[in-house]
């Protein structure tokens, strides 16, 4: 094998294009001959060595790309802050919901009136019921319960509302339960 | 990645180094006609830099136990040579320079080499090669005898 030839394998050997058969065979005649194994060794490591100088000229291009920076940190932070935005916002509206459905609904003047005042005329009977039994009504109570009927509903209404606040300023003597509360209050 | 390198005893500046090293690896396979690519690039460039943080783990590993046995000196030798071979190739020429790394890194063939150096032909190239090889062997053989290069 001339020098050429030789240099030839050599470098097929150092860059993977030799078959299998042609690389067992090429370190096969390098084994054979101390001068060609001499050489072998010495051009394995002027070829990693000229690998090794492109590696370090391609490292240094990397090298003077510029990194982001520390967009990946700020990213995360910005992030954080719109999520703590809009969970709290969110907490708010649930809360605000769930306190607005737990409230009783007020009725308004308007839905005041549109109630039909004959569901409440029965009960308003009842209500007097309620009286202690020790007092006697008056006279002009009496005629107002006369009125208390389901057909005349809206001045049962009227009446009922008269009534209870006649009731308190009533001159009979109030119960026996209510004076002995009284007293026990004051003791 | 990073990550993966500092959990393993390595640093930083290691992780990457790895990296770099990889995207090298990325870049001589893609020049290989008979590549084929059957995963992401990512997945691609995290296994190499698995696999050549293993070997940069065994390497460290091999020198400390060389390092007890007081093989010290056949390393720093083997130091030597390499950075004086580093020497020599920047000494060449800017044109034999980038043909020697055409060649023998980037894996060009003669006619690509003809065309980006702007060459006649393959044959102009493969001539220019061998000169430049030879300019460069003489230089290291000068500082070296080729015995000193035998394990």
């Amino acid at each position: 094998m001339d020098d050429n030839l030789y240099h030839e394998y050599l470098d097929k050997y150092f860059l993977n294009q030799l078959s299998e058969s042609e690389k067992i065979a090429f370190e096969q005649l390098i084994s054979r001959d101390p001068v060609k194994s001499e050489e072998f060794a010495f051009q394995k490591k002027v070829i990693e060595g000229v690998q090794h100088f492109r590696k370090a000229q391609i490292k240094q291009r990397l090298n003077r790309i510029p990194e982001p920076q520390s967009s990946s940190y700020q990213l995360p932070a910005l992030a954080w802050l719109s999520t703590g935005a809009a969970a709290t916002l969110l907490i708010f509206t649930l809360g605000f919901a769930l306190w607005k459905t737990s409230q009783p609904k007020t009725l308004n003047n308007d839905e005041k009136t549109e109630i039909n005042q004959s569901e409440i005329a029965p009960s308003l009977p009842q209500i007097s019921t309620l009286e202690p039994k020790t007092t006697p009504a008056p006279a002009w109570e009496k005629e107002a319960d006369k009125d208390f009927s389901p057909r005349s509903a809206p001045q049962a209404s009227q009446g009922a509302a008269y009534s209870t606040k006649k009731q308190w300023s009533s001159p009979n003597p109030r119960p026996k339960q209510w004076s002995t509360k009284a007293k026990i209050t004051k003791n | 990645m990073v990550r993966l390198i500092i959990k393993n005893n390595g640093t930083e500046d290691e992780a990457k180094d790895i990296y770099q090293e990889a995207i090298v690896v990325f870049w001589q396979k893609a020049r290989q006609p008979e590549f084929v690519l059957t995963s992401k690039i990512s997945t691609f460039l995290y296994s190499v830099c698995l696999n050549l943080w293993r070997k940069e783990l065994e390497r460290k590993s091999r020198l400390s136990s060389e390092m007890k046995d007081g093989e010290t000196s056949s390393n720093h030798d083997q130091l030597e040579r390499e950075k004086v071979i580093q020497e020599c190739i920047n000494s060449l020429g800017e044109t034999c320079r980038q043909v020697l790394m055409y060649y023998y890194f980037d894996n060009y063939s003669m006619q690509e080499i003809a065309e980006k150096m702007g060459f006649a032909n393959a044959d102009t190239a493969k001539s220019k090669k061998y000169k430049c090889k030879k300019e460069l062997d003489n230089l290291i053989k000068s500082k070296y005898k080729a015995t000193d290069f035998l394990d």
